[in-house]
């Protein structure tokens, strides 16, 4: 798969479209997986994958096949995700405004049981839409893509410290969020 | 016995080193700390991502040919056969002697020539130019700047760690010395005072510590916010946006006013 996106690559720098079309079309998926995760609204996911191919054929003479196509290709979406998210940022913060732990029902079981998960994952959402830009991108970017600090300090252009902290506070706000609706759950 | 920290456990949990393995098996509450974080990212995956089918590419494909511009393939000298280092001391002299020959030109040319001063229209025309790209690449600059205000006013309540937001100073505080040079020379004096208290803000910032107090960051957030750096900073970018346009002057009092009526 990467050597065929490396010689996708090398024909679409030498100005072959369908080239470049097949890395699109091989790549929108994960690509849209990632934006999604890291915006967590489906319309704002489609417009950073539109972005982000955009970035990637603007620039594409300046990558050089030191990493993989789709490590190029996620890091410019997690890029265009963060600037997405911290324009939008006033959005997210509403969205964690309300605490209703208290509304959670005290027996589940057949419709009960459904709108408990209904509201666990409204919850999570939730969670995951106080989380600032950054820490958002981080936590994704370290739970869901695996990558390591290092990487994150690159992609977000931080330090490693600070992206480091970035995947802690996240971490420490879901389990705030979160840690009731589980226990209540159970 | 020392515990493991939340954030060894978490380090555990996606690198799984070494040292915090050997003590979470034998700490009974290590590991059930380490059950609760792992339980917690878990959960977080509960948050769906929407499927798209097979041929969700070709649809992203077909959204994006149309804003594609061609790409002119670069030829580059060494496509030929050319080594740069092997020619580097023949590329050298070749440059040098262009040097001299330009030199040469020049100073006969200046001697033979009565210069010619440029046409008004080739002045203004230049001087239109250079306004566009230093809006177009200011225009860019505020949003950034933005970004890093935003984060900082929205910032949790509590204790707050900044230093991410410091990170990123370190680039956008010499850009935005060279803007505001760059606009007081243009004489947009509306843009250079913008720029001028953005730098006074973000330097605050970055020269300030990493972990904000409750009351240093509403300080902060005030003065963000009520202080109006933010809004002022809101305007410029939008009537630099709404078309390149030389945003009119007004007095900064006056903006604020308007912000609070």
């Amino acid at each position: 798969m990467e050597g065929i996106d490396r010689a996708a690559v090398l024909r679409a720098k030498a100005g072959d479209r369908e080239a470049f079309r097949e890395i699109v079309e091989s790549h929108s998926r994960h690509v849209f997986g990632l934006a999604f995760r890291m915006t967590g609204n489906e319309e704002d996911a489609e417009d950073v994958v539109q972005e982000t191919f955009l970035k990637a054929y603007r620039g594409l003479a300046r990558f050089e096949g030191s990493s993989e196509v789709s490590t190029w290709l996620h890091r410019i979406a997690a890029n265009c995700a963060v600037d997405l998210l911290r324009r939008r940022k006033g959005g997210f913060s509403e969205s964690a405004g309300s605490d209703d732990t208290d509304l959670l029902p005290d027996s589940r079981s057949g419709p009960e049981a459904a709108a408990l998960g209904s509201e666990i994952d409204g919850r999570i959402q939730a969670s995951l839409g106080r989380l600032s830009a950054m820490e958002r991108a981080a936590f994704t970017l370290r739970h869901f893509e695996g990558r390591s600090i290092r990487e994150i300090a690159g992609v977000l252009g931080v330090r490693a410290g600070a992206a480091k902290n970035c995947v802690f506070r996240a971490v420490a706000k879901l389990r705030e969020d979160l840690g009731p609706v589980r226990t209540a759950a159970r | 016995m020392k515990h493991s920290t939340d954030q060894d456990l978490l380090t555990f949990h996606w690198d799984a080193d070494r040292a915090t393995g050997a003590h979470v098996a034998g700490c009974a509450s290590c590991a059930a700390r380490l059950s609760e974080l792992r339980a917690v990212v878990r959960a977080a995956e509960g948050a769906a991502v929407p499927e798209r089918g097979e041929g969700y590419g070709r649809d992203v494909w077909a959204r994006l040919a149309p804003s594609l511009p061609d790409i002119a393939p670069r030829a580059r000298l060494w496509d030929f056969g050319f080594r740069p280092l092997a020619a580097a001391p023949a590329v050298a002299a070749l440059v040098l002697v262009l040097v001299l020959v330009l030199v040469a030109t020049g100073f006969l040319a200046g001697r033979l020539a009565t210069p010619r001063p440029p046409a008004a229209a080739e002045l203004a025309e230049l001087a239109e130019l250079r306004q566009r790209v230093l809006f177009a690449e200011l225009s860019e600059h505020l949003e950034r700047s933005e970004a890093v205000l935003l984060e900082l006013a929205n910032a949790p309540r509590g204790t707050v760690d900044v230093s991410a937001e410091q990170a990123r100073l370190t680039e956008l505080l010499p850009a935005n010395r060279l803007y505001r040079q760059a606009s007081r020379r243009a004489g947009q004096p509306a843009i250079t005072g913008v720029l001028d208290e953005l730098e006074r803000v973000l330097l605050d910032v970055e020269h300030g510590p990493s972990q904000l107090t409750r009351a240093e960051r509403d300080a902060l957030a005030r003065r963000i916010e009520t202080d109006g750096v933010l809004f002022r900073l809101r305007v410029l970018s939008s009537r630099i946006r709404a078309g390149g346009k030389t945003p009119p002057s007004p007095a900064p009092d006056s903006l604020l006013e308007r912000k609070r009526a």
